[in-house]
């Protein structure tokens, strides 16, 4: 049954409340009332004449971009200032064309193209400024802002301009930035849910890298201020405006943060010029083993990122995509390679822990082996003759990996090199990482719908099949034989706020734990010391006395060489059909801090190719840094080992 | 015999009080003539097409207004709890796939229409809550405790709305629930323990437990016109707009402020002072005072539903109706903050049409069956 009123009582207790609701309406009215005297009779005359006679604009107040500093202080990239030319729709006359026309002439600018502009911006409220000329130069500056009285709604705004200034060297690492177009518009508002997050025409965000990735707190907040002019764009005195409006709201932009990365720049800038001065391609990435900061990244050719940020013509996109040399791509990671030799440290070590061989393993190369119908040949043409496993690392004989290949079969070899991270992301706070690839007999029944077949096993172990790996893998999987972890890569090392405290830093995070007994291990260090320290070793000819770096070269034959060009010489062939060079490499070997891995493209070798930058890069480091063991020791005179009478440097292949 | 007929006729019209239902047509035809001048402006904006979807809305209201007013509200109360859930899971759908709209999340589309839940949760909240009252009498006056269930019925759908984020719309259907709390009355200790923990935990949980950009988004909510993208520029031109209309406004169609399109939205939310400008304080005061006259009947026809759901179904919706006015017009002279509320019977918009004349219409069916009891 409804619950009818309960008598009297009841209805007495609602009776007083219903004066409460009436008082309620009476004072609806009276706010109403009170307040619309105030605006229309009070102050109405003044508010008449405002809106007939003056106007008010929004100034915007840009927010400075972040700013971005390597490990050690020093500023990358930095925001300068620049002057934009824009127009305010709301406030052009009827006949905006003369008024089109005379800009077009200041600015070297077609009317047709100032009008496409204001088109575009149809559909945003029209006091927004809408930007004309960008970056405009201090002369034609000049013009405009002496011109500009007779140009209502034409006006000088000053802008911060992002400037990259290494350049082409951290293009990849940095990234660019851009304006926002109107399906990014769309789709990031729509994920912010602070009405001064959100983007308007004209707005720039970051594109690419860092800038993409850490592109909201870089970006900080906008503010603006209101500002009253007459009806020909001239301030009003702030008595008139407060006479009206009292205080005119207003707020002021934030900065946005900046990053602190974990690169060196001195270490950066060897890479670059290494690249750039000899005119190379390939990539170069550093990492401390340690806790997987990345200490450089460069990747070559590159872009200029100053000039990719206030805005690219077509023609200039179309000749990047075109070229063979992939200018976009972060080569460190988005780019997979062959590994190469520098995949048979990690065959050795799935030799060794499977129980296939042992540190003593010992056979004869004869430059060739005889498997199923055909020959496998060693890059040494005359064979190696009776060689340990040691030397078989050292002197990276293939004879002794299609053995071990052989006994290992693919699968046991995929275990070791999972665990080492090929085939997975690194997980660097990056966009667009490439996973690589390392076969198993799975992967190909799956992939390909045949079986794995054992002459495959040969090539696998020489890393020379199906095998493919990121440059930053490589240095992941070499950091992992050297300490038995592998860290999660990362370039950020915190963001900062504006007085240069800390708010962020990401979390040091180990990604892989390798399974190796300690003999194996020191087997292992001492086969990649010997590669660079022992005569007669393919990284030789770059050893750094008394640094004691240990690694491995390697060359990646690229598929679709014709069959009369295998046997001719790698630097007779055409650039793009020439061997890609690998060196990766780490010090100090028993106490390791630092991994380098370099790829050089069409390089032909990785010990003249690829050697020589990763041996600077760790050089640097060590004059600059110090290694940890060497810090409680006097240092020590190393004597310099003799020079190997038969080898040529560089003819490892 | 005809005097007799004329007599019963005088009866019924006189028995039966339709002044809600006149008030809100009067109104919305004020409110018709008035979103004519705001679209059809000097400056060509692309709102031209929307006078003849009003008439459509209006039109559609009316025919929603008819039918809440036939059907009994005690059968709307009995089904209500169901309504209510569904309402609640609609809001939730809009969060996960609902049509985002300037960054916000509000429309649900459903092919041919798109619906806005948010809208709908006004009406559903107030009768859940008339409905959890009646059957919960305490005449003296409920404790915190009591208050625990209604306050998370409210919470509930409210949170949902802020999250969209629609923190006009989340606010006031708040501040809704807490008008009928206070009506069906709480108790004096009760009350003064909220107002005391309300005034010490809110700086506590401003300055400790929120983060700096938690805080700044609170600064932004409670002030727009810190946000540079246009907010307070609006907030600016409408106090413009309003002051110079005067004594007697610059003309129909012919205010300079709406005209030459210094006010970007002013069909939706900003349209009392299209009104304003053009009819100064007279006009002004002539729809304030056609808004007091709807609020005064709405609590006459509370006042005399002789059944407690009846009573606490016509308070809420006049309730509902009461606060979007304030807020709204209260936003468009410069004295509240802009959240985006719309003015009953005067805003563009279909949902909000129809939505404001379906309340009437529950208003006049309580009206019209206050003699069954």
């Amino acid at each position: 049954m409804p619950a009818t009123l309960g008598g009297r009582d009841e209805t007495r207790i609602y009776e007083t409340r219903y004066r409460f609701l009436y008082f309620a309406v009476l004072f609806f009215f009276m706010v109403m009332v009170s307040r619309l005297w105030y605006l229309q009779l009070y102050k109405g005359r003044l508010f008449k004449a405002y809106a007939e006679k003056n106007r008010i604009w929004q100034d915007k107040d840009y927010a400075p971009r972040g700013m971005i500093f390597d490990r050690n202080g020093k500023l990358l990239v930095d925001n300068k200032l620049s002057f934009d030319v824009i127009i305010r729709p709301q406030y052009l006359p009827e006949d905006e064309d003369a008024i089109i026309n005379k800009l077009g002439s200041f600015l070297n600018m077609k009317p047709e193209d100032i009008r496409l502009k204001l088109a575009k911006a149809e559909d945003l409220p029209l006091f927004y400024p809408v930007v004309i000329g960008q970056d405009v130069d201090r002369d034609k500056v000049a013009l405009v802002e002496s011109n500009k009285i007779f140009m209502p709604g034409v006006d000088v705004i000053v802008r911060n301009k992002r400037t990259y200034l290494y350049g082409e060297s951290t293009a990849h690492l940095i990234g660019y930035i851009g304006e926002v177009s109107k399906p990014e518009m769309n789709k990031l508002n729509a994920t912010y849910d602070m009405s001064n997050r959100k983007l308007s025409q004209g707005d720039y965000i970051g594109k690419y890298g860092l800038e993409r990735v850490w592109d909201i707190e870089l970006r900080g907040y906008d503010g603006a201020k209101y500002v009253i002019v007459d009806a020909n764009g001239r301030m009003k005195s702030e008595d008139e405006s407060k006479a009206l409006f009292g205080d005119l709201p207003s707020s002021r932009s934030e900065p946005g943060k900046n990053l602190v990365l974990t690169i060196d720049n001195d270490l950066q800038q060897i890479a670059y010029k290494y690249f750039k001065d000899g005119n190379k391609k390939g990539a170069a990435i550093a990492i401390d083993v340690r806790n997987g900061e990345v200490l450089a990244m460069v990747s070559y050719p590159a872009f200029d990122p100053t000039t990719f940020s206030s805005g690219i013509t077509p023609e200039m996109m179309k000749e990047m995509q075109n070229n063979p040399f992939r200018p976009f791509y972060n080569k460190t990671i988005q780019d997979h390679y062959g590994p190469g030799s520098t995949f048979k440290p990690i065959v050795a070590l799935s030799a060794l822990e499977e129980g296939a061989a042992d540190e003593n393993f010992k056979t004869s190369c004869a430059g060739r082996l005889f498997f199923g119908n055909r020959y496998f040949h060693c890059w040494k043409k005359s064979g190696h003759g009776s060689i340990d496993f040691h030397n078989g690392i050292v002197q990276s004989c293939d004879v002794v990996f299609y053995k071990l290949g052989i006994k290992l079969g693919v699968d046991r070899v995929y275990k070791h090199a999972f665990e080492l991270g090929m085939s997975q992301k690194t997980g660097i706070d990056l966009p667009e990482e490439r996973p690589g690839l390392m076969p198993s007999s799975e992967w190909k029944l799956k992939r390909m719908g045949v079986k794995w077949m054992p002459g495959e096993d040969l090539s696998m172990a020489i890393g020379q099949g199906y095998d493919l790996i990121t440059p930053i893998q490589l240095a992941g999987a070499y950091a992992g034989l050297a300490t038995g972890v592998v860290y999660r890569p990362h370039v950020l090392k915190e963001i900062d706020d504006v007085n240069g405290t800390a708010i962020y830093s990401p979390r040091v995070e180990i990604r892989h734990k390798i399974t190796m007994t300690a003999e194996h291990k020191e087997f292992l260090m001492k086969a990649l010391w010997g590669v660079v320290n022992e005569p007669g070793g393919t990284g030789f000819a770059h050893r750094l006395p008394g640094l004691d770096m240990a690694g491995k070269t390697g060359t990646v034959q690229l598929a679709g060489i014709s069959e009369q060009d295998i046997y001719k010489k790698c630097e007779n062939l055409d650039e793009l059909k020439r061997h890609h060079g690998w060196f990766v490499g780490f010090a100090p070997y028993d106490k390791p801090e630092i991994v380098v891995a370099v790829i050089a493209e069409h390089s032909c070798h990785g010990s003249s190719g690829a050697a020589p930058l990763a041996s600077s890069i760790i050089k640097a480091y060590h004059d600059k840094y110090g290694f940890v063991r060497d810090k409680d020791k006097p240092p020590v005179a190393v004597e310099e080992p003799k020079a190997p009478a038969t080898r040529q440097v560089g003819e490892e292949e | 015999m005809k005097s007799v007929e004329l007599s019963t006729l005088y009866d019924k019209i006189t028995k039966y009080d339709f002044s809600v239902v006149f008030i809100s047509i009067i109104i919305s035809i004020i409110g018709l003539f008035n979103i004519y001048s705001a679209t059809n402006t000097a400056s060509f904006t692309g709102t031209q097409g929307l006078f003849g979807h009003q008439i459509i809305f209006v039109c559609a209201g009316l025919v929603f207004m008819g039918f809440f007013i036939i059907i009994d509200y005690r059968r709307l109360g009995k089904a209500i709890y169901i309504a209510y859930a569904i309402n609640v899971l609609l809001l939730v759908a809009v969060l996960v796939l609902g049509r985002s709209a300037l960054g916000a999340r509000r429309w649900l589309s459903l092919g041919f229409l798109s619906l806005q839940p948010s809208e709908f949760m006004k009406i559903t909240l107030v009768l859940t809550l008339a409905r959890y009252f009646s059957n919960d009498i305490n005449l003296e006056g409920y404790s915190l405790r009591d208050l625990l269930v209604p306050t998370i019925m409210a919470a509930v759908p409210a949170g949902l709305i802020i999250i969209e984020p629609d923190l006009g719309s989340g606010l006031l259907l708040m501040l809704v629930a807490f008008s009928i709390f206070l009506f069906v009355k709480i108790q004096w200790r009760s009350l003064l323990i909220l107002g005391i923990v309300g005034a010490i935990s809110l700086p506590i949980v401003y300055n400790v437990v929120l983060k700096d950009y938690q805080r700044k988004r609170v600064i932004t909510f409670i002030d727009p016109t810190l946000d540079p993208k246009g907010a307070g520029y609006n907030s600016l031109q409408s106090r413009i707009a309003v002051g110079s209309g005067q004594l007697v406004g610059k003309g129909y169609m012919k205010g300079t402020q709406t005209q030459l399109n210094f006010l970007p939205e002013h069909h939706t939310d900003f349209i009392f002072s299209v009104l304003a400008e053009e009819h100064g304080f007279l006009g002004s005061i002539f729809l304030a005072i056609l808004y007091v006259l709807l609020f005064i009947s709405g609590v006459r026809i509370s006042s005399r539903a002789g059944e407690r759901l009846g009573v606490l179904i016509a308070m809420g919706c006049t309730a509902v109706i009461f606060w979007h006015a304030f807020v709204n017009m209260g936003m468009v002279l410069g004295i509240m903050p802009i959240v985006g509320v719309t003015l009953p019977f005067m805003s563009y918009g279909g949902t909000s049409v129809i939505v404001n004349f379906v309340l009437i219409g529950i208003i006049q069916g309580i009206s019209i069956r206050r003699f069954m009891f």
